[in-house]
């Protein structure tokens, strides 16, 4: 038979509690910058809970502004009304980080440009190339720009560089969202539109909503402490060190697997057909072993540009949320964006084939327990 | 038991999802997805032979009217089920193309599309 | 200058009735045969990524010992196709491959040494006196090394 290289992929487990010292899940989430879409995952419910509603996206809204030059992004008076006083998120969209040019302002007032060879080397500003490229034969590199360092302000010579050489050197113009968290309650995301609205297009976007509800659905049985099979052995080994027979027990009872119920998610929000039979000529998908049959359950997913502080909130309010109600767990999954430069932190993101980042939280009632299942592609760094 | 785990999985992905949309030449023809599966047989018999043809495909979805599915393949086949679904050109004496529009190795990533999100941003 | 990497194939073809081999075969219906079983097996690719070097560089009629070259990179393509041949010009045919390697001399030397223990085989079936002195005679020939002028040892008689 025939066999091809087949590309490569990097999913990351973690199973801890919220109450843990070191627990990571605040930091996951707030450096997960430019988040896509978000959705919610609740078995055991008629419909969204309040609590989770009003923490929702629902009502944050963004703006989309059309053919915007880079250089009015890096003028001074936007760093010192904008970048500077809030977290100010910006992301170019409509083209592709694998062919075009693609630029993005995280909320730390860093500018990241992703640029192919011949834009890099028109512009003249300096960068490093791509680490995901061959040594010799790099296509991409990337540059930084440090908005809110001290040297960039007016009359300075690294402010006067970057402003030559958006303006004269090369015209980079792309389509943008940017949403915005101000600092000082009394400014509000109307400034950002009102500033540019005379000399460019701004539209003020809502957060797109899709919500379904399934009934009669199987669900699996997961049990918080077991991640994967394959750690099953050493699990049982390091409990019956710390001499409780109850650990050992415990582990006997089969469980579903991480993987399993992350491929499971997947399915439901796909809306897949979940009830294959194994000789099936169509599908032999089916829900993994062991399941529970539940009445309804929802899924609730908003799309559109949405900032990690926002995501922050809501997951406080689905643990609240779980730890009261019966639900037998809850999972709220984060889709980042395809074509953004970095996926967590400055940490490079590339596009081979897909170009996935994203991470899915299960949250278990029992003992604040949760798990995080993080998928990134080849052109990304372990975060 | 309130310990931390980790464990990251980055070998060759044991399975693959693809998001496929099917066109004819002629808008009106409908096909179920019992005849889709068969097309993707008929494809990668097309291309590789009765040893393509053997590969294990699920449609994990087909929606009937716009004619967009999501197969699972597993990782060592993905590339030989893309380019078979790629050089598809006919099927039925129809002309026909399959436009592979997302792959990846996570399920859940083929729920939403940012690329093809904003194209149609009301202007 | 790169040199071209080929795998050679040295592959017997059993015959229901010996008769036909001498009847059927020759190297194009062999080229044929073999492309076509590959297009089936492995389609189109298949086909056309072996179409590149494949070749029929020997033919024995008389022990139905043939040898195919490909390139190095589709040997798999090959070596899973034979055996899923079925006939060679209508006549049906089972392939049994005999030894893989990289240049024509290991497959000649290799062929020699199968033939020589081939003789032995031929020699115990033996039932007339005549016969065995045949064989006697084509084992003797071979040991004193004169082989290499006749490619494949054509002294193989037919039993």
């Amino acid at each position: 038979m025939v066999e091809f290289l087949s590309p490569k992929s990097k999913t990351i487990f973690e199973s801890s509690a919220f109450i843990h010292k070191n627990s990571r899940h605040t930091s996951c989430v707030s450096d997960h910058y430019f988040n896509h879409a978000v959705e919610v995952f609740l078995p055991c419910c008629d419909s969204l809970p309040d609590a989770v509603q009003v923490s929702s996206p629902q009502r944050q809204e963004y703006y989309a502004v059309k053919r915007l030059p880079l250089a009015e992004l890096t003028n001074a008076e936007f760093v010192s009304r904008f970048v500077k006083a809030g977290r100010l998120y910006v992301l170019s969209i409509g083209q592709h980080i694998d062919t075009h040019n693609v630029a993005a302002i995280l909320p730390t007032g860093r500018l990241i440009l992703s640029v192919n060879k011949d834009t890099y080397q028109e512009l003249g500003l300096e960068g490093k190339p791509s680490q995901f490229e061959k040594p010799r034969k790099v296509t991409k590199y990337s540059v930084e720009v440090n908005l809110v360092a001290e040297s960039f302000c007016k009359g300075k010579k690294n402010y006067e560089r970057v402003q030559w050489c958006f303006k004269d050197r090369l015209d980079l113009t792309f389509d943008f969202l940017l949403a915005w968290q101000p600092n000082d309650p009394s400014q509000s995301l109307d400034d950002l539109g009102s500033f540019w609205s005379s000399k460019y297009e701004c539209l003020r976007v809502e957060q797109r909503q899709h919500s379904f509800q399934m009934r009669n659905q199987s669900i699996p049985v997961i049990d918080s402490s077991l991640l994967l099979h394959r750690q099953h052995k050493s699990n049982q080994d390091a409990s019956r060190m710390n001499g409780s027979s109850q650990g050992c027990e415990e582990t006997q009872v089969r469980s579903c697997d991480a993987a399993e119920v992350y491929e499971w998610l997947g399915a439901v929000a796909c809306q897949c057909d979940c009830s294959g039979a194994s000789d099936s000529f169509v599908n032999t998908y089916r829900c993994p072993e062991p399941s529970q049959q539940v009445s309804s359950s929802v899924c609730h997913r908003w799309t559109g540009l949405i900032t990690s502080e926002r995501i922050l909130h809501m997951l406080d309010a689905l643990r609240s949320k779980v730890e009261c109600s019966r639900m037998p767990w809850a999972a709220l999954t984060v889709h980042g964006f395809t074509d953004s430069p970095v996926s967590w932190g400055s940490r490079e993101h590339g596009f081979s084939k897909y170009g996935n980042n994203l991470y899915t939280f299960v949250i278990f009632p029992k003992e604040q327990r949760y798990w995080l299942i993080m998928g990134i592609g080849d052109h990304d760094v372990c975060p | 038991m309130s310990g931390f785990q980790r464990v990251v999985s980055k070998d060759t992905a044991e399975k693959f999802y693809l998001k496929v949309a099917l066109e004819f030449e002629n808008p009106d023809t409908r096909i179920d997805s019992v005849q889709f599966r068969a097309l993707v047989s008929k494809a990668l018999h097309q291309l590789y032979g009765e040893t393509g043809a053997s590969i294990p495909v699920d449609i994990l979805r087909f929606q009937d009217d716009t004619m967009e599915a999501i197969l699972r393949v597993s990782g060592r086949s993905l590339v030989k089920v893309w380019s078979a679904l790629t050089l598809l050109g006919e099927y039925a004496q129809e002309e026909c193309a399959i436009r592979v529009t997302q792959v990846s190795p996570h399920l859940l990533a083929l729920a939403v599309d940012s690329r093809h999100f904003f194209q149609n941003l009301p202007s | 200058m790169v040199r071209i990497k080929n795998r050679y194939f040295l592959c017997e073809l059993v015959f229901e009735d010996a008769i036909w081999r001498a009847l059927a075969v020759n190297n194009q219906h062999l080229y044929n045969a073999v492309k076509d079983a590959v297009r089936q097996i492995h389609g189109d690719y298949g086909a056309a990524a072996i179409a590149w070097g494949l070749n029929v560089k020997y033919l024995n009629p008389d022990t139905g010992v043939m040898m195919i070259r490909v390139r190095r990179q589709n040997q798999k393509i090959l070596s899973t196709t034979l055996p899923f041949i079925k006939s060679v010009a209508s006549f049906p045919v089972t392939m049994r491959t005999l030894h893989i390697s990289g240049t024509i001399r290991s497959c000649q030397k290799f062929l020699v040494k199968y033939n020589r223990r081939q003789l032995v085989v031929l020699l115990r079936q033996c039932r007339t006196k005549e016969e065995r002195q045949k064989v006697r005679e084509s084992i003797r020939r071979c040991t004193l090394e004169q082989e290499e002028e006749e490619f494949g040892d054509g002294a193989l008689e037919d039993t």
